[in-house]
């Protein structure tokens, strides 16, 4: 079904909304909270109640006008949106919080007036960053001109593999700010990692680094390994770097780092960071042992921490550069 | 200074703490099981302790370390705010935790902790790293202080000297105990903790004045009035009674929490965000505050104590029938103070300060009341001036007032707010002082600590109030303020004789 997609009747719908959620509310219950646009293109007919969960869930730290781009496929060509309204009591306070969510339904061959809509319903002067929940758009011709929406580029390159990489990298190079979810999975590895070199002794011993071992399980290394390796690489420039399967000990793709330093023997290790099971990550040195909770992340929880970093994220742009530069082995 | 440690992201990062010991004198105290263990033990929740951190308690009570391991643990469980308790993670936290029993006046004491302290490096891996926290009577500070002198200079690592208020209880006993810490401690290593000062809503004056360019050319004498900085507290003494009679308000509040306060909304720009730029701003600041003369403080200090009265139909007693209290103490459970900073800034603006027990709430906000318009074009009843309220506690938050006009014929004006709400905001958990504050000094940051000459000006701004009220009893009978009001009418007298009111938060 065809339905003209006006902004202005969208924003006047969404004033209805509110009108009516404020109803027979004392004057400040309600906050209508707004930090940003978000875009999020799926492709998927049936993720509905997840995704609007997700978006609930961001809400709490990142309240913003959350526009679904849903692209479907079907033999009748289909244009058509709808307006609805997610509110919560935020933490601490009497006020619910609200954000609105648009939510614009449409067939591939309908794309470029989903393009003109949008443009019509990004909050003025917040910043507009577009979630691609399924990353093979990212190649899909019909869609390139909704890319243009954003300057921000929030996916998920697990589904791809490395094969994602050089195209994120000409996204990069383009202009755009990108955002990975398989370098936030990697957060918990490197902050561990940071904290343990904060003991003055074992920073004495990163010249001596001479080999890490990226630890995985399954078939290949993943782009979070793959990640890891580049900013590894750019910090020990002198060490050597080597994938070695590992039996699974934790949920996803990475399972240990090793940090061998040359003046021991070849067996032994500096340090090594390894799971120890889902919820835990061990730091082990010569002497000491200890254990951090680093339980897997729900989508909401990397979201959020990529949408905390609100300018240039220079660490991950140059990792995702490193990515496609051949780095040193150990065969 | 360049970053040693190649692996960190501030970015996606919190402030990385370096591997370390805490040594907690008083360990069996209020303070240690109230604030200072919870909050470390929710660092380690959020994985922002150091591997191998450890904490050494002493106190005078015999305990193994099992023993206070298991009394630790029952007071994060009972005073662990919005988090919940998980037993993975204490189980790891607790074994950082070790116990030594001692007299803090005998040298075996010291003897005993620095073997206790050299294990648990070897142990733990600390590097050597120690931060003592005296959480003890503030009598034993410089017995302390003194024990600990053959650590205070370190062969490796660094040593740090947390302590808390009161740091002294008039300017001769704060430059006393100043030559008793400096004897064995250089002021780099003394970190003075005013928790009011790492509370995030304190800190987020300085984002608000110098983030926000749009405020700052209105942030003087041409523009502003006056301000008025109120904590208020709805409870009495709390069992505190003895301590509280020595104290007073002025002492306990004003003196230290609420003119570093003052200082904060006051202080000039620094050229950079670094602990000794934001440090000698804040003491220019209090060094600024006009000194009162004898004759002074009569018009510009007033003196509180409250009475018995029954609120919601429940009996209160007044300060005095508090257990622990002398049934004619002259102690000040209210004070408001007119201070007066002789710079260019805020020559002639008044910052009224009042702080006071057993008010009709607990609120702490700093409102800052604008000049009104040179010439209203609308009746003089509906234009009235702009107020900021920083809000500190509850609701932390910022609201402007203006005027606008009221729908419908005429032109009629009603003053309305807009809010900013921290919780609504942020949506998030926002840490605690001590969590903030413990973080600093562990990273070895002092921004948001005393510095030495920041105490000494502090109390040159209260002290001749305080002489004044020592040998002068004050004009009306205490108690002058029944327990569920807002302070004794004298108070309003010292805002009126300025054409001023207090409001009423």
């Amino acid at each position: 079904m065809i339905t003209a997609v006006q902004p202005e009747k969208l924003l006047k719908e969404l004033e209805h909304l509110w009108a009516n959620l404020g109803h027979d509310q004392p004057a400040d219950a309600l906050l209508r909270a707004c930090s940003m646009t978000l875009l999020v293109a799926t492709t998927d007919p049936t993720d509905d109640a997840e995704l609007k969960n997700t978006l609930a869930g961001l809400m709490r730290a990142h309240p913003g006008r959350m526009i679904i781009l849903r692209i479907l496929n079907s033999p009748t060509p289909l244009l058509e949106a709808s307006v609805t309204a997610q509110c919560l009591l935020a933490f601490g306070g009497r006020q619910q919080l609200c954000c609105e969510i648009i939510e614009i339904r449409s067939t591939p061959d309908r794309l470029a007036d989903v393009y003109s809509a949008s443009l019509g319903l990004t909050v003025a002067d917040l910043p507009v960053l577009l979630w691609l929940k399924d990353i093979r758009l990212l190649n899909e011709p019909a869609f390139q001109p909704l890319l243009q929406l954003a300057r921000t580029l929030l996916v998920d390159s697990v589904p791809l593999g490395a094969a994602i990489l050089p195209t994120l990298n000409d996204r990069r190079r383009a202009g755009w700010r990108l955002k990975d979810l398989a370098w936030t999975r990697c957060t918990a590895w490197r902050e561990t990692l940071a904290q343990a070199f904060e003991s003055t002794c074992l920073q004495g011993q990163i010249p001596q680094i001479t080999r890490v071992d990226i630890a995985f399980a399954g078939a290949t290394p993943s782009v979070s390994a793959l990640y890891l390796r580049a900013w590894l690489a750019a910090r020990l420039p002198q060490a050597a770097f080597h994938f070695v399967p590992a039996p699974p000990r934790r949920h996803g793709n990475l399972q240990a780092l090793r940090f061998h330093a040359a003046t021991q023997n070849p067996a032994s290790y500096a340090l090594e960071l390894r799971a120890e099971d889902d919820a835990t990550l061990e730091i082990v040195t010569n002497t000491l042992t200890t254990r951090v909770l680093a339980p897997a992340r729900s989508e909401v929880d990397l979201l959020e921490e990529e949408l905390s970093i609100l300018g240039d994220d220079l660490i991950y742009e140059a990792t995702l550069a490193a990515t496609v530069t051949p780095v040193p082995t150990a065969e | 200074m360049a970053d040693a440690n190649p692996f960190q992201d501030p970015q996606r990062f919190e402030r990385r703490v370096p591997p370390c010991a805490l040594v907690i004198f008083g360990a069996n105290g209020d303070l240690t099981k109230r604030k200072l263990v919870p909050s470390l033990y929710r660092l380690a929740i959020e994985r922002r302790l150091p591997q191998g951190f450890a904490i050494v308690g002493t106190s005078r009570t015999p305990m193994s370390d099992e023993a206070f391991r298991q009394k630790m643990e029952a007071a994060v469980r009972e005073h662990l705010e919005n988090s919940h308790f998980d037993d993975a993670i204490w189980d790891e936290f607790a074994r950082g935790l070790f116990y030594v029993a001692g007299d803090l006046a005998s040298p075996d004491l010291y003897t005993t902790l620095t073997a206790r302290l050299a294990d648990v490096a070897q142990q733990r891996q600390t590097g050597g790293n120690i931060l003592f926290y005296l959480s003890t009577q503030p009598s034993q500070y410089s017995t302390v202080a003194r024990g600990l002198a053959p650590l205070a200079r370190p062969n490796g690592g660094w040593r740090r000297l947390v302590v808390e208020k009161p740091f002294g209880h008039d300017d001769r006993s704060a430059r006393e105990l100043e030559t008793a810490l400096h004897e064995h401690f250089t002021e780099d290593q003394l970190y003075r903790i005013d928790h009011y000062l790492g509370k995030e809503t304190v800190q987020n004056i300085l984002a608000f004045r110098f983030g926000n360019p749009i405020f700052e050319p209105l942030w003087n004498r041409q523009y502003i009035d006056h301000v008025q900085i109120t904590a208020a507290e709805s409870i009495g003494v709390e069992g505190r009674g003895a301590y509280y009679q020595e104290a007073g308000a002025l002492r306990d509040m004003i003196q230290n929490h609420l003119l570093q306060v003052l200082a904060t909304i006051a202080m000039e720009p620094s050229a950079v965000f670094e602990p000794g730029a934001v440090r000698d701003e804040r003491a220019k600041l209090l060094r600024s505050i006009r000194p009162f003369r004898p004759a002074d403080v009569a018009t510009h200090a007033v003196p509180g104590q409250y009475g018995p009265a029954a609120i919601g139909g429940k009996d209160i007693p007044g300060f005095r029938a508090e257990p622990g209290v002398d049934p004619q103490a002259m102690t000040d459970t209210y004070a408001a103070v007119t201070f007066l900073i002789d710079n260019w800034r805020w020559a002639g603006v008044p910052f009224y300060v009042r702080s006071g027990k057993r008010m009709p709430k607990r609120v702490t906000d700093i409102a800052i009341r604008f000049r009104p318009v040179p010439h209203s074009l609308f009746s003089s009843e509906s234009a009235r001036p702009n107020l900021l309220i920083l809000r500190i506690q509850p609701e932390e938050g910022i609201s402007l007032r203006f005027s606008s006009k009221q729908p419908g014929s005429g032109m009629k004006l009603r003053p309305v707010s807009m809010d900013f709400n921290y919780g609504t905001s942020f949506g998030m958990r926002t840490p605690t002082a001590y969590e903030t504050l413990l973080v600093d000094a562990m990273a070895g940051d002092p921004t948001l600590y005393t510095r030495q000459d920041m105490v000494e000006a502090s109390w040159a701004a209260v002290q001749p109030i305080l002489d004044v009220w020592a040998n002068h009893p004050p004009p009306g009978p205490f108690p002058n303020y029944p327990a569920g009001t807002w302070g004794p009418t004298a108070a309003d007298d010292m805002l009126a004789a300025r054409g001023h009111v207090w409001r009423v938060p």
